[in-house]
């Protein structure tokens, strides 16, 4: 199966809500186990927050872009800001790097992500905003006898 | 997001359901504070059973009312279900062993009332 969307949003904490929904529909037809749903909705929600609150530094007036493709059960989904950007990646990826201790992070976000996803990219400088690349296979869970890609 | 917090003698059992996320943190956070403000709170417990879904946010709630608490020396009991994401996101981040972990609200209620008596 092939298929991909995007949905462009404005950089509110309101719209974490949307792009976990909004994920959680596309890979549906896949027929996912719970915990690979919640683990894709919980990596976006990490992708997302960060955007807003790290790459607009809480401003409402930015947009964030969250696209994704499905492909052979394989789910790759981008989240792009054009926010401040990340001048250390390798820093930031490590567990409780956290550049806003007053607001209560945790530092966790990216090792959250890599964890639940199978691949995490970053793309990002300072004053050219973010890109956020995750892959996952999606294994179904449905219990179906649909056997089609098995091996 | 559905919370509610009911105090009971100097406990607040704060339940948590639908999705923790960063926009929800910020309410419940407020909230919190303005309760462990007035009222002589010595412990917390967490009832996040009805929980579907939590990420680093509600690690950061968590760990900011865990440090609110041990100040005061008192307890943070978690409780949470079985075999769910949320337990695994706690367990990752490393702070599962800050709480008392339970999978049901009468062991976290009853741990705290042991700890009581042994002192
Ligand atoms: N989109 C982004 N734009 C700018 N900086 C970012 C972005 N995403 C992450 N960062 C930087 O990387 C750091 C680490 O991110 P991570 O998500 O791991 O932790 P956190 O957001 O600080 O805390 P937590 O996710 O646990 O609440 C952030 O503190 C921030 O400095
Ligand atoms: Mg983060």
């Amino acid at each position: 199966m092939i298929n991909y969307m995007s949905l462009k949003f404005k950089s509110v904490s309101e719209n974490e809500f949307l792009a976990r929904v909004v994920i959680g529909a596309f890979i549906e037809p896949l027929k996912p186990t719970l915990m690979d749903v919640a683990d894709v909705k919980t990596s976006i929600s990490e992708a997302v927050t960060n955007a807003i609150i790290h790459g607009y530094d809480g401003m409402p007036d930015g947009s964030v872009e969250m696209s994704a493709v499905i492909e052979n059960n394989v789910l790759t989904v981008k989240v792009v800001d054009q926010g401040k950007g990340i001048s250390d990646i390798q820093k930031a990826r490590e567990p409780m790097f956290t550049t806003k201790p007053e607001l209560e992070r945790s530092g966790m976000g990216f090792t959250i992500m890599e964890s639940f996803m199978d691949g995490v990219d970053i793309i990002s400088s300072p004053g050219s905003g973010t890109t956020i690349v995750m892959k996952k296979s999606i294994h179904n869970g449905s219990g179906s006898n649909d056997e089609a890609g098995n091996d | 997001m559905d919370f509610t917090a009911e105090n009971i003698k100097d406990t607040l059992i704060v339940t948590i359901g639908g999705e923790l996320d960063d926009h929800a943190a910020k309410r419940i956070r407020q909230r919190l504070d303005y309760t462990l403000y007035r009222k002589d709170i010595k412990n917390i417990i967490f009832d996040l059973t009805k929980l579907e879904l939590m990420d680093s946010a509600g690690i950061g709630l968590l760990v900011g009312r865990y440090k609110q608490i041990k100040a005061k020396n008192g307890k943070v009991n978690i409780v949470t279900s079985k075999n769910t994401n949320i337990l695994k996101l706690i367990k990752m981040s490393g702070v599962a062993n800050l709480f008392g972990c339970f999978d049901n609200i009468a062991d976290a209620k009853s741990n705290l009332r042991d700890t009581q008596r042994i002192k």
